[in-house]
């Protein structure tokens, strides 16, 4: 018997091994890949910077050499819960925004020049409290409907009817046509001299023919006047887009840098599984993946940061900072709100740095101040300014804190239930420890923290994610100003600030006729002098595609757009 | 019998009344603001009530649940999902019968393996093959199914590219799941149907039977398996049922977009319709596998077939003594 527990043992020890053994062909690196991925490690501003100048140059380049690919797939971990996105923003609806809609006018990428889709061109009032917009007279959607100013204008009226328009309501009173080619947008007197105001209202909206429209049907079947039809929506699995061949904008000069035609059709696969993804790209069941965690990067990229044989692999910053917050609602509890030394002796004694590289490896960089460098009023002085990891300084100001005359008492961090948050708490609560603060890790799932955080009597600190597709400044006027939300009947911030010097400096920030350098500058000075908010990493998003895709490319938000990447002219897709 | 049918049907609705009320109270005091879910980090406060407003979310708890139970039990209708507008009914149409297909795949893996070879090992206990089926079967229920799952897709589609790794399509995409499905519950079944088994070749009536001189194929197939049978059928029932529950795991690793996912993804974002309605249409799915078991039971039990048939009349007889 013993022998044939024993045998059975070998057999499956022999076929795990042989099922988790790794792959020779995956740690072999090609040095054509590699010349061609050298910057793939280098971070944010180099990959941007990429990114722009390969958009620029993607639909010249396809439609020059005639390299429109066949079928591109693309895995993505994100459900596609609607292609209408007037039924809400979900990330899977953000992706395939471009391919199947035509808004006013897209932005490429942050803090770019807005470029110019539907709406001809626009002029703002020297008040800033109309803008209008002329469109071109020959748009059709994909169905041949005509669209015309009133169908902006219904368009846009009816989006913000449905409450979802959460990042266009602020701003917007209401909208006309004054003809069949000119819209007029009239903005609140409140919010029409915030700096986001006019990109945020001419790029939030996709255009629709108000008669085509169909509420129940445009959920899974769209008809948009982007230069992708909706050919299947498989609920919870995939969607098939198809090139429109008479998309409305013939002259192809005309296109912003996100419309492009370079593959007939593409495939969407739903695959939730980050592990199922990456295995996905290995097994050739698609061309590309939009997302690549930290474990699966040694797939598809060697130590020196070089795209592995078969793959290509970039990396693009995301908008969004990982940020640790403090509970700063005077009369709820928090233990940090009155204590500002206290709140100072926890930021110095946090090796961020450490906390980055132990977690996130290459898929993030060290965030500097409440920020991400690839704003465009992202002050590299602030690299130096900030807050760093001290621990005698720690100690200093936790002994002229009032921590231990208090008790010593036990401060809650809390956070989504998500590996990495989860693993950012612990090493707080470890670095908080070192020098005598006690703090237990509170972790609930993404609802429940969307609710708790904002009960200011739940916690001390906060880590949470923020980001804006304008500007810090709209960033930290949305999340640091006291009009933000509402705790016990008075106005805060996002981490409990009542009305203060926060709020004001912010409001200074994001005003077109105060909005400047300096007084940007003045809110990272307040928030850092005052502990605040404390930044701890900015996401970088890798990409990775089969080899035979030339050149991968990404929207504002760093999402994949593969009816843009450039393909070689032989490539054929796994669907093909 | 058909009147015992209606009787039982009659007795789900109590049943399923109640898994509705509970279902909605949970996902009602859960803390979780769809409203606030859909609308992003960025809303206002005061747009987040405009859309609360919208859903309803801003009534009170009866006459939501009035208006839920109205909407589900008498208007026959599970609303519309708050994330995308589609109706919750199309949705799950469009999703069951990949679950069904996965549940029902494995379950006629677990039947038609599992039966015979428990029975194969308690036929011949004590032997070389028996000891190798009990290890097995310890080895299979230890198993989580996903870590299978994952070990099925290593081998199985990186290294030795045969099958899909994931999605949707042909049948080759519901061979893996369907396995790594079905292999904890064949191996609970071959334990289930073993000890059914050994019980009954140990009975009287059996040892009877072969002292009668009647082969060893008559005995265990005549005699000793129909009475073997019923602890078997009762874990049947219960077994589809947990292949249902247990496809919602599957469903994950594998992305196929079943009820499983659908439900997992309405919890996870607070969709109350999604989440509401999966669940009820999953209680009134395991209430009718319940009755299906029962009634099976009957078809092969004649002591429990004459208590069906005859429990009506028993009573009136009674009720006649009486008077």
């Amino acid at each position: 018997m013993r022998k044939v527990i024993a045998a059975v043992l070998a057999l499956t020890m022999t076929a795990s091994l042989c099922a988790c053994g790794g792959g020779s062909s995956a740690s072999e690196t090609t040095t054509a890949a590699a010349a061609d991925t050298t910057a793939a490690a280098e971070t944010t501003a180099a990959a941007a910077a990429d990114t722009t100048a390969a958009a620029e140059t993607t639909a010249a380049a396809g439609e020059a050499s005639g390299t429109r690919a066949k079928t591109v797939t693309l895995g993505m971990n994100t459900q596609i819960s609607t292609l209408d996105p007037y039924n809400g923003v979900s990330t899977g609806t953000i992706y395939l925004t471009e391919a199947i809609h035509d808004q006013l006018f897209s932005a490429p990428a942050l803090g770019a020049p807005i470029e110019s889709e539907i709406g001809k061109s626009y002029e703002i009032s020297e008040d800033n409290k109309t803008i209008t917009v002329e469109i071109y007279d020959y748009v059709h959607d994909q169905a041949g409907n005509e669209i015309k100013a009133s169908d902006v204008a219904w368009s846009y009226n009816t989006y913000l009817a449905t409450g979802n328009a959460t990042g266009i309501a602020k701003y917007l009173e209401n909208v006309e046509a004054s003809d069949d080619t000119h819209v007029v947008f009239h903005l609140k007197e409140a919010t029409c001299k915030e700096t986001s105001a006019a990109d945020a209202i001419l790029t939030g909206c996709v255009i629709y023919n108000e008669a085509a429209y169909d509420a129940d049907a445009y959920a899974t079947n769209p008809v948009g006047c982007g230069p992708y039809k909706v050919k299947e929506f498989v609920t919870g699995a995939s969607v098939t887009l198809e090139r429109d061949p008479n998309y409305w904008q013939t002259d192809e000069s005309l296109w912003a840098s996100l419309k492009a035609q370079n593959v007939d059709t593409c495939i969407f696969k739903i695959i939730l599984e980050d592990a199922q993804l990456a295995l996905a790209l290995e097994t050739g069941d698609v061309d590309a993946v939009n997302y690549v965690s930290a474990d699966n990067l040694q797939f598809f990229m060697d130590d020196a940061g070089n795209a592995l044989s078969g793959y290509i692999i970039e990396p693009f910053s995301s908008i969004l900072c990982v940020n640790v917050s403090f509970n700063m609602f005077p009369d709820a509890g928090s233990k940090v709100a009155n204590d500002k030394n206290l709140r100072l002796a926890i930021e110095w004694a946090i090796d961020k740095e450490g906390i980055t590289q132990t977690i996130m490896g290459r898929t993030a960089s060290v965030s500097y101040g409440y920020a991400t460098p690839l704003y465009g009023d992202y002050n590299p002085a602030w690299e130096t300014q900030d807050i760093g990891f001290d621990v005698e300084k720690a100690k200093a100001y936790l002994a002229e804190s009032d921590y231990v005359k208090n008790g010593s008492p036990t401060l809650v961090i809390m956070t989504e239930s998500n590996e990495v948050k989860t693993k950012a708490a612990q090493m707080i609560q470890n670095y908080c420890k070192a020098i005598g603060i006690n703090m237990e890790v509170k972790t609930a799932d993404t609802a429940l923290f969307d609710n708790y955080k904002y009960d200011f009597s739940e916690w001390d600190l906060k880590i949470d994610n923020n980001g804006s597709r304008q500007s810090l400044a709209a960033m930290y006027s949305t999340f640091l100003s006291h009009e933000h939300t509402s705790y016990n009947g008075v106005p805060t911030s996002f981490n409990g600030a009542p009305e203060g010097e926060m709020s004001k400096l912010c409001a200074i920030a994001n005003n077109v006729d105060t909005n400047s350098q300096q007084t940007v500058d003045d809110v990272f000075n307040y928030y850092t002098e005052n502990a605040i908010i404390y930044g701890l990493w900015g996401s970088i998003n890798y990409i990775a595609a089969q080899d035979g895709i030339t050149g991968l490319k990404v929207q504002a938000l760093a999402y994949a757009q593969p009816w843009a990447f450039t393909y070689s002219a032989d490539y054929k897709g796994v669907a093909d | 019998m058909g009147k015992y049918i209606v009787k039982r049907l009659l007795m789900m609705i109590p049943v399923i009344l109640a898994v509705a009320i509970l279902i909605f109270t949970i996902m009602t005091f859960v803390p979780g603001n769809p409203a606030s879910l859909i609308l992003g980090a960025d809303a206002t406060e005061e747009q987040i009530r405009i859309k609360e407003h919208e859903l309803g979310l801003d009534q009170p708890y009866l006459v939501r649940l009035g208006s839920f139970l109205k909407q589900t039990f008498v208007e026959l209708d599970f609303g519309r999902s708050y994330w995308t507008n589609t109706s919750v009914t199309e949705e799950m149409m469009e999703r069951f019968p990949r679950t069904l297909a996965i549940a029902g795949f494995a379950m006629v893996f677990t039947t038609i393996i599992g039966i015979p070879l428990g029975i194969f090992t308690a036929v011949h206990e004590g032997t070389f093959a028996d000891r190798i089926g009990v290890l097995l079967c310890v080895v299979g229920v230890s198993m989580p199914t996903f870590w299978l799952a994952m070990l099925f897709v290593l081998l199985l589609s990186l290294k030795l590219k045969l099958l899909p790794a994931q999605g949707m399509g042909g049948v080759q995409y519901y061979v893996m799941p369907v396995i790594a499905q079905s292999l904890g519950g064949i191996s609970g079944m071959v334990r289930t149907a073993r000890a059914s088994m050994l019980e009954v070749v140990r009975a009287d009536y059996v040892t009877t039977a072969r002292s009668k001189g009647l082969s060893e194929r008559k005995v265990i197939y005549e005699h000793a398996l129909p009475n073997a049978m019923l602890p078997i059928i009762s874990v049947l029932g219960g077994q589809l049922a947990n292949q249902l529950g247990g496809a919602l795991v599957i469903e994950q690793v594998f992305s196929i977009p079943g009820i499983g996912l659908y439900l997992i993804n309405a919890v996870n974002t607070r969709d109350y319709p999604v989440a509401q309605s999966s669940v009820v249409f999953l209680s009134i799915l395991f209430s009718l596998i319940v009755l299906a078991t029962d009634l099976c039971y009957a078809a092969v039990d004649p002591m429990i077939r004459a208590q069906f048939t005859q429990g009506g009349k028993k009573k009136k007889k009674g009720k006649e003594e009486n008077a």
